[in-house]
């Protein structure tokens, strides 16, 4: 008789836990959608958040700049990329992108495709041995850009000293640094900076 | 005894046995035949060898690191960048301890740990995948993993462990290649100041004979070669990684008066004229022998520990009047299960040398001409890929797997004659 109720207790106690274990959200595989304008920082690190947020704000800044004004025809410019000077694998390109999107949206802005200029004159010199002469594009009659916009982006991060403790604080700084040059007399048009500081904790100690 | 409770006893064992086996995954047959592969030259082998693998989760790190040397000498630099980044971010999901394996490594072995590398190997996976973006003229990149070089030297996190002076040169170098020259120099400055025999001029990050220590240890051959060369009018120049030799094996057994051997050096010439040679900046078995040493006490405590702790549960199990059950925990514990951890990224070269030397402004192909450190020459390579170009500098790289023959044992410190067994394999025999 005790055996029997033990076995049943026992039989019970597993069934709970499975039933724990597959109802629990945690145990199951799940997706969720993100809504991607809401900020969240998983760690201290530059991430899609920061992506949008810098490009963001320096093309609301370049947008409402004196330089840019309401300068008519809008000028042309090129994208010369955001140099990467941390110690992680940035995807700058993303970066310029989203900025040329911004500010190509707005109309007040013209860009050359410098990223895709082999593509295009190969394309040009299939046109021009096979296309028919009404529909071949011209060549020779690409329109220079005025302005190149670059940057940089520069991270600085410390880290808490070796000492006895549970977890490890990280102090991440990031700072990045967007200028137009005039093409023509390779001043500087325009400049901005954008930076952020974060902190963030990871546990030393883990199951 | 009858049979119920033999069976009884053996259970607990098998479970045992079984958790340990699993915990400690079946990674070696693959790596081995892997590595066996690479030294022969059959890097696609040694790839699809890695590829086919499953990974046991506490071997990522060495699996990646393995499979990224060996694309990286395969030519395949996208892929193993990745796979050397993969290691790296594995490392830094591994700062945070587990203690559940850290736990059954005291009851098991420590290979049960996830492998996290010696610092010394942590800091040249940055410097291995700084060469693949420079193959593959990704110079930001390359200079993403110059500090990362830098990081993993700061004295707060590499702690007592020697540091090498080529991963300091990488990282200057790449930061030359973005034009940070000021950073750049304080790399060749620390590099210079951890090299004998020669020193890394901090300005131009040219490597030349040091006037004052005209017998250096590491390029004993320095001074008597000549050092630039013959045509100096070119103003381009090209920077050559020479990689030599074999790296320390996991099983490599170290002597008291272990010393290291004299390494092998490289001169570069094109079309028959002598460029220039390369210098010795690093030697990864007398690193592994360092950091080995410095961590032979920490291993020696946890294994008395982990022994005691084994012994201990055995005596318990035969305290409880079960001896049979006692004497088979004890075998298996001790017996069967306490084994060293010889992990080890083994792909590596043994040594890590420098060439940088005027050239031609149309460089698209160069011989290297190995030699011993007195000057008698081994073999020539002929390297044509990668040579990338940032304005007057080409950037290249080349391995010799052949291990280091012609390389020649000098006597041991103190005069007496290395015991058979210290790692002499990589220094004297060809294979």
């Amino acid at each position: 008789m005790k055996t029997t109720v033990t076995r049943t207790g026992l039989v019970f106690l597993m069934c709970s836990i499975s039933a724990f274990l597959t109802g629990c959200a945690a145990f199951r595989a799940s997706t969720t959608d993100l809504d991607v304008n809401k900020t969240q920082h998983v760690r201290s690190t530059y991430d899609f958040s920061d992506l949008r947020t810098l490009s963001q704000a320096v093309a609301d800044e370049l947008l409402a700049s004196p330089f840019l004004g309401d300068k008519s025809p809008a000028p042309i410019m090129m994208i010369a990329g955001v140099q990467n000077r941390t110690g992680r694998y940035v995807d700058t390109k993303g970066l310029t992108d989203k900025m040329r999107t911004l500010l190509f949206q707005s109309g007040k802005v013209q860009f050359v495709n410098e990223a895709r200029r082999e593509d295009l004159l190969k394309e040009q010199g299939y046109q021009a041995a096979n296309a028919t002469p009404e529909t071949q594009t011209a060549v020779g009659k690409q329109l220079g850009a005025k302005y190149m916009l670059s940057g940089s982006l520069i991270e600085m991060q410390e880290t808490s000293p070796r000492q006895v403790r549970v977890s490890k604080q990280e102090y991440t700084y990031y700072k990045l640094t967007m200028e137009v040059t005039d093409l023509e007399t390779g001043l500087l048009a325009w400049t901005t900076e954008k930076e952020f500081a974060r902190q963030s904790s990871q546990p030393l100690i883990g199951w | 005894m009858d049979l119920r409770r033999v069976i009884a006893c053996l259970r607990p064992v098998g479970l045992v046995v079984l958790t340990a086996l699993i915990q400690c995954g079946c990674a070696t047959p693959a790596l081995d035949s892997a590595r066996h592969n690479f030294y022969a030259g059959q890097f696609d082998k040694a790839n699809e060898t890695l590829d086919s693998a499953k990974v046991p989760d506490n071997n990522k790190v060495l699996f990646n690191m393995e499979r990224g040397t060996v694309r990286l000498f395969a030519g395949r630099y996208e892929t193993s960048a990745r796979d050397y980044i993969a290691a790296s971010d594995e490392l830094d999901r591994l700062e945070t301890y587990s203690v559940s394996k850290g736990t059954a490594s005291w009851v098991v072995n420590d290979t049960v740990q996830s492998f996290r590398g010696t610092p010394y190997e942590r800091t040249l996976l940055h410097a291995f995948t700084a060469k693949d973006h420079l193959a593959m003229a990704n110079w930001d990149n390359a200079a993403v993993e110059a500090r990362r070089i830098i990081k993993s030297l700061d004295p707060a996190v590499r702690g007592d462990y020697p540091e090498d002076a080529y991963s300091r040169y990488m990282a200057g170098f790449c930061l030359e290649m973005i034009d940070d020259d000021s950073n750049a120099r304080i790399q060749y400055q620390r590099a210079s100041s951890l090299l004998s025999g020669i020193k890394v001029d901090e300005d131009t990050g040219h490597i030349l004979p040091a006037p004052e220590s005209a017998a250096g240890t590491n390029n004993t051959g320095a001074v008597a070669s000549p050092i630039v060369a013959d045509d100096k009018r070119w103003p381009h120049e090209l920077v050559c990684f020479v990689l030599l030799g074999h790296s320390a094996r996991g099983s490599d057994v170290w002597q008291q008066n272990w010393t290291p051997g004299q390494p092998m050096y490289a001169e570069i010439h094109r079309n028959g004229q002598y460029l220039g040679r390369s210098y010795n900046l690093a030697d990864t078995v007398e690193l592994a022998y360092t950091t080995d040493q410095i961590e032979a006490v920490r291993k020696m405590i946890k294994t008395v520990g982990r022994v005691v702790v084994k012994e201990a549960i055995a005596s318990s199990l035969e305290a409880n009047d079960n001896e049979l059950l006692g004497e088979l925990v004890r075998f298996v514990l001790i017996g069967l299960l306490e084994r060293p951890d010889i992990r080890r990224w083994e792909t590596l070269p043994r040594w890590l040398q420098v060439a940088r030397v005027p050239c031609p402004p149309d460089l698209t192909n160069y011989d290297v001409v190995l030699k011993t450190f007195n000057g008698v020459t081994i073999r020539t390579l002929h390297v044509e890929n990668p040579i990338t170009r940032r304005r007057n500098t080409f950037v290249s790289f080349c391995r010799d797997i052949v291990p280091a023959s012609g390389s020649v044992s000098i006597p041991p410190r103190n005069g007496k004659e290395p015991r058979p067994g210290a790692l002499q394999s990589a220094v004297t025999d060809p294979e």
